[in-house]
């Protein structure tokens, strides 16, 4: 067997992407597998006669799961993939061999932890995650909570991407603090024991910006003319005193700038204190023709400092040309120059054709609280005008609220545990409202609420009462609380007969709410949070900014979307000849004809260099190191990702790539990536995830298109980028259009990758070994359904692994 | 005009810090803490332990100091510490024995010395020496400790971790970024008098009541298995009912008044971009919060492995992150340097200010532990060993400094840096397996009165500093 042929075996036995099935093959290697190679290599010093280093091989524990055991597996793993063990006199294995071992062992590991991680217990507790908490929050009391803010709660942990593992989501005393606080506001606000006081206050361009010119400007009857240009960068506070948290709207009448070649200003609204953008969008429009934009946010109580600005990329030309004084106001760039500030001319050129993006402002109007009744809806809801006012009426109360908010039907003894509190504060003297809210922020603060309780004490029963059931649902394709209909079916028992079930997924998926599912699942999935996490260097790439990288996470999301809507398969997150852009992502992919802030659905051709996941910038850059994109890290994110095979971590103490001598040749990654791949224990591993990355080293660390590999170091030319590769299987490809076709062509493979994070998302656990039947059978029937989504969804969710805990 | 920006703080400083020594009184008053009012107890002078946290290790070849003993010379990026001397111990050759090969896991162990890997793939820490010190100092103070960091929140435990601390039960404690915030919660006072403010706590209290009783209930038919993150609820609620009491001891305790001056230096916008000024205004803020004794336990992550802060104002835009991934690249390796000696100066600045402060013939430092150091020694392999250690004040507790404390030394004979992957080895695999860092947490942890003779794999106190 030429030592070619052994790689390639040692590739399909322990990763077996590209062939052989993962799913079906249970892992009895170890007396197949293991076993002859420590009793080749090791067991003659780590065995019955010798323990050097204390250590007996022979007699381990073979057991993974245990963390133990598992951790001295790691050690022997990190031992031999380094070569360190067998020792200089032993007889080396060959490195292949080596490799293969190690990677056995690391695939235990990883086997071991997740049956750690999805460890059944008789209750299980799933913490809410902050952003299901503020969308239960807003369907239990319509109340808008702003889980991110300062005053919020802390950010949750994740799991391989998904921040919703039951078992990694803790809570900590400063959780239950912000717990406390939080139901305090949002109850506050739901329920104020005042009329909210309102806030409506326009702002004019005297107020923005000519501070006490008005009475010289209305003298000339100009103050209706005045308004207020914006430059790049430039921007206004907006900012006003809020006196009570609530939902407020904001409208802004403005004319948007864009030069004909040029970028679309771009005018984005943020809150300083919160760190919230409020709103923001490209604005195109004539300067005579002004448009209003109008959004609502929501905000808590006090002054906040909201600064409207005019985003437009690379360098700022303030102060430098934007020198306006507030002696002097400005009004139109028709009648250059006589109406305009020597520095204003250069706005536009002779014509008024503007030459750079900017803003022309006339107004900043905010108004709120909307919701301004009082007592509100909420209030009338609770207390009933007439109600009794007494224990009866609190009891009866308690029990409707915490019957929502516990997602199933409280228990009498919850029940009097929150009575009990409304006496005790009736007894210290509060009012009968105030005293029935106390029991409210004691429902949400209760395991129940914050947690999603499965099973019960009594009795071990995997399978999910249809309460628990509704909730699994609801937080899956909605992350928020059971509606009407669904408490409904759960009431009467009907929702886990399988066409019940599957008409709901149906419903639910056509419902506004599915949004949270089919962004929220590409983000965790796909990693998009680390979109961005190392800021692209400003002088490398100066037309990065906030637009783009939001507009490149977006691209995710919405490509996502588009696959249930339109009914398509999940073999086009591989390969599609379409994708959805906004004018700014389709400029940053060199694809004419896009205009707006929204995305629309854009047709691929062979020269666009684009189709399915894996040539989106948002997923090219996630990446990169902020100077430069990174070919290994996109080739285990592929792994990861797409086939759901993390490779083993790298040993320590890896030699690092000697940068290109002066006077050398300029060279590529590539280039330098392949002199470092003398070391056979390396390359071994490498072989195996490269291919996967340098098949895209055509797009740069921020997603685009390029030929050549713009290089510092070294002399002449920048080198050509070779994109061509070989996997593991032997197929070869030449770029990264040729990767994606054979990608297609494995896509059951995908599938199955694909069905274990979606249930993943959905259980909140991990998969483990147990798993693999139920997971083997989705995947299997996906391909009967040509791997359409939505069926994939509708499957998992009548199986019984939805159903069972 | 660089220049007159710089002089502009220097200004504004001096002015803030002239404002501190006018308004806020130390020595500290014993008689104010409400819980030992009552007790005949003389009152002990105060212990403080400050953990401050270095992302992403240094570069080790210009870090390295190679010389043992008290001539010691500093290397370049730790000049700024030379007034100091008297006052710290930099160590040599330290190492978490679960913490080699963990690449950036290396934070969340720092203080916990925890091997994740055995606690299971669950991901479990344990708890760190500050929350063990915290346990014993929390009755005294009116906040148990401080969590600070560059990045609010917890952060993700096992990649990118936001804070140094860990409870009990190995839960990350969510620590905070903005120095406004933290001020407001410390000294900031709720509105409403004492009755209204004994009235929210006393209904707050009812809550946590009601709410501990539900899951007590749950936890007993559960019997004594399948309980943990019902056991991380209840350890949580009940810690905050513990606070909640502490608060409403405290209430008739009016807090320390600050003049407008402290509490503007505070209420500005500090942004990050400003590295240095966010740096030694969160110093400022733990030197403020020490010396009115609201805290004695303070962690100060000041940049997370993900991210430590670019310093535009040096001309350094990459994070200590990009930086460490050097490649070998002789520029941006001397980027790394600057930025390892910027960082210094800033804990230079904060050791200045303790010292600053006198409470009689003692400096604040004097009663201040400090440990600055990191969990990564050559960030570009994700080194672990010969972690970047300095030891700092603690002298009126009994701490003596002055030497370069070296474990390396006594093995290897001497430093080789030309030799930089001889370097490199020494701190990926420690050279003495008896130098845990858990020894000098440990050491630590017993000054801070703490009754324990081990922590995690510790083999027995520093003796060479104490």
């Amino acid at each position: 067997m030429s030592p070619l042929r052994t790689i390639a075996c040692a590739f399909a036995a322990s990763l077996g992407i590209f062939y052989g099935d993962h799913l079906a093959a249970a892992p009895t290697g170890f007396d197949t597998v293991l076993k002859p190679f420590l009793a080749e290599h090791c067991t003659r010093c780590h065995g019955e006669k010798k323990q050097k280093g204390n250590l007996r091989l022979d007699t381990l524990a073979r057991d993974f799961a245990s963390p133990l055991s598992a951790s001295h597996w790691a050690d022997v793993m990190e031992r031999i993939s380094t070569g360190e063990m067998p020792p200089e006199e032993e007889p080396k294995p060959k490195a292949a061999e080596a490799a293969r071992i190690a990677e056995w062992i690391a695939g235990q590991i990883k086997e071991g932890e997740k049956t750690r991680l999805a460890k059944r217990e008789r209750v299980t507790f799933h913490k809410l995650t902050r952003e299901e908490y503020a969308h239960t929050i807003r369907d239990l009391l319509s109340v808008n909570f702003d889980a991110t803010d300062p005053t919020g709660l802390p950010e949750d942990p994740s799991w391989q991407g998904f921040e919703r593992i039951g078992s990694v989501l803790s809570v900590s005393p400063a959780h239950v603090e912000k717990y406390l606080a939080a139901a305090e506001a949002v109850l506050n606000e739901a329920l104020p024991s005042a009329a909210p006081k309102k806030l409506s206050k326009r702002k004019d361009p005297f107020d923005l910006r000519y501070n006490g010119q008005r009475p010289k400007a209305e003298k000339l009857g100009l103050a209706d003319g005045a308004r207020v240009e914006l430059w790049p960068h430039d921007g206004l506070d907006v900012g006003a005193e809020f006196l009570v948290s609530g939902d407020y709207r904001m409208r802004i009448k403005l004319s948007g700038m864009k030069p004909p070649q040029g970028r679309a200003p771009h005018v984005s609204i943020y809150a300083k204190g919160l760190d919230r953008m409020l709103f923001e969008q490209d604005v195109v429009t004539t300067e005579d023709q002004p448009v209003i934009l109008e959004f609502t946010f929501h905000v808590p109580a006090g002054r906040h400092d909201i600064r409207l600005t005019c985003e437009a990329p690379g360098p700022s030309n303030l102060p430098r040309h934007g020198r306006y004084d507030a002696g002097r106001f400005f009004t139109t760039i028709k009648d250059s120059p006589t109406g305009r500030q020597p520095w204003q001319w250069k706005l536009t050129d002779e014509e008024g054709v503007p030459i750079r993006p900017f803003l022309i402002v006339d107004f900043v109007e905010v108004e709120g609280p909307l919701q301004s009744a009082w007592p509100t809806p909420q209030q009338e809801k609770f207390f009933s005008s007439g109600g009794t006012q007494d224990v009866a009426q609190a009891r009866e109360i308690v029990t409707r609220f915490a019957g929502r908010a516990f997602r199933r039907p409280a228990r009498a003894d919850e029940i009097s545990r929150l009575v009990k509190l409304v006496e005790s504060e009736l007894q210290s003297g509060e009012k009968f409202e105030a005293a029935v809210k106390t029991a409210l922020v004691g429902t949400l603060c209760a395991k129940d609420f914050l947690y999603l309780v499965e099973g019960s004490a009594g009795q071990v029963n995997p399978r999910l009462n249809d309460w628990e059931l509704a909730s699994r649902l609801s937080y899956f394709l909605w992350s928020t609380m059971p509606d009407d209909r669904l408490f409904d079916l759960a009431r009467t028992n009907a929702l886990h007969q399988p066409a019940v079930l599957r008409g709901e997924v149906a419903r639910m998926l056509r419902d506004p709410k599915a949004a949270r599912f089919t962004t929220g699942f590409p983000k965790q999935w796909l990693q998009l949070k680390h979109v961005g996490m190392f800021p692209p260097d400003k002088k490398l790439y100066p037309d990065y900014d906030a637009h783009l990288e939001k507009s490149m996470i977006a691209e995710g999301t919405e490509f996502f979307r588009e696959v249930p809507e339109k009914n398509l398969s999940v073999r086009e997150f591989l390969n599609s000849d379409w994708t959805l852009l906004n004018a700014r992502l389709a400029d940053h992919y060199g694809i004419a004809g896009v205009k707006g802030d929204v995305f629309q659905r854009v047709a691929l051709r062979p020269e666009d260099h684009r189709g399915g996941l894996l040539t989106q910038a948002g997923v090219l850059s996630l990446t990169s190191d902020g100077q430069r994109h990174r070919p290994v890290h996109r080739g285990k994110w592929v792994l990861e990702t797409i086939f759901n095979k993390p490779p083993p971590p790298p040993p320590a103490n890896v030699k690092p790539i000697e940068p290109t001598p002066a006077g050398q040749p300029k060279a590529t990654l590539r280039m330098k990536l392949e002199a470092h791949k003398s070391d056979e224990n390396c390359a071994a591993c490498h072989r195996k995830i490269d291919p996967l990355g340098l098949a895209f080293d055509n797009y740069d660390a921020i997603g685009r298109w390029r030929t050549e590999e713009a290089v510092r170091d070294g002399a002449g030319a920048n080198p050509k980028v070779d994109a061509s590769g070989v996997l593991p299987d032997g197929r070869k490809f030449a770029d990264g259009a040729e990767l994606r076709r054979l990608l297609v062509e494995d896509t059951d493979k995908f599938a199955a990758a694909f069905v274990e994070k979606l249930a993943t998302y959905a259980l909140r656990r991990a998969m483990t070994i147990d798993d693999r039947r139920a997971l083997s059978a989705l995947a299997s029937q996906s391909k009967a359904t040509e791997y359409r989504l939505r069926e994939i969804v509708e499957a998992l969710v009548v199986s019984d692994l939805f159903q069972q805990r | 005009m660089s220049n007159i920006l710089t002089q502009r703080w220097l200004l504004n400083r001096r002015h803030f810090l002239r404002g501190l020594g006018a308004t806020v009184a130390l020595p500290l008053l014993d008689c104010m803490n409400p819980l030992r009012a009552h007790a005949a107890e003389t009152a002990a002078k105060p212990r403080r332990s400050v953990f401050v946290y270095i992302p992403n290790g240094v570069n080790v070849l210009t870090w390295q100091i190679t010389k043992a003993g008290r001539d010691y010379e500093f290397s370049a990026p730790m000049r700024s510490l030379e007034k100091h001397r008297a006052n710290l111990t930099p160590i040599s050759g330290l190492h978490h024995p679960g913490g080699l090969g963990t690449a950036h896991v290396c934070a969340d162990l720092w203080l916990t010395g925890a091997k994740l890997s055995q606690e299971g793939g669950a991901y479990r820490n344990s708890v760190s020496c500050d929350q063990l010190m915290a346990e014993v100092t929390s009755v005294q103070t009116r906040f148990s400790s401080l969590e600070l960091s560059l990045a609010s929140g917890t952060g993700a435990p096992g990649n990118v971790i936001n804070t140094l601390s860990w409870s009990r039960d190995g839960v990350p404690l969510p620590a905070e970024d903005n120095p406004r915030n933290v001020f407001n919660r410390l000294f900031g006072e709720e509105p409403g008098g004492v009755e209204v403010r004994r009235r929210r706590l006393n209904r707050r209290h009812g809550v946590l009541d009601t709410v501990l009783d539900d899951a007590r209930s749950l936890r007993r038919t559960l019997g004594g298995v399948d309980r943990t993150k019902l056991d991380e609820y209840l350890t949580a609620v009940r810690e905050v009912e513990v606070r909640t009491e502490r608060l409403d001891a405290w209430l008739n305790v009016p807090k320390p008044k600050l003049g407008p001056d402290v509490t503007g230096h505070f209420q500005r916008d500090v942004s990050k971009s400003q590295a240095g000024e966010y740096y030694r205004t969160m110093y400022d803020l733990i030197v403020l919060a020490l010396r009115t004794d609201m805290t004695r336990v303070i962690t100060y992550m000041s940049g997370t492995e993900g991210n430590g802060l670019a310093i535009p104002e040096i001309g350094i835009t990459q994070t200590r992150h990009e930086l460490s991934h050097h490649s070998g690249d002789p520029e941006i390796m001397a980027r790394l340097s600057k930025s390892d000696a910027f960082i210094t100066e800033q804990f230079s600045y904060f050791l200045d200010q303790l010292t600053a402060v006198r409470d009689g013939e003692e400096s604040l430092l004097d009663r201040t532990m400090v440990l600055f150091g990191s969990g990564m020694s050559y960030g570009h392999s994700h080194g672990n060993a010969n972690l970047p250690t300095i030891f700092a004040g603690g002298r009126a507790l009994g701490f003596k400094h002055g030497q370069h404390l070296d474990y390396n030394l006594p093995k290897i004979k001497n430093y080789d840096l030309a030799n930089a992957g001889a370097h490199y080895g020494v701190c990926g695999k420690p050279v003495d397996d008896k130098a845990c860092l858990s020894n000098l947490l440990l050491t630590m942890l017993q000054k801070m009165e703490v009754k324990s003779e081990k922590f995690v794999d510790s083999l027995g106190p520093v003796s060479e500093i104490v």
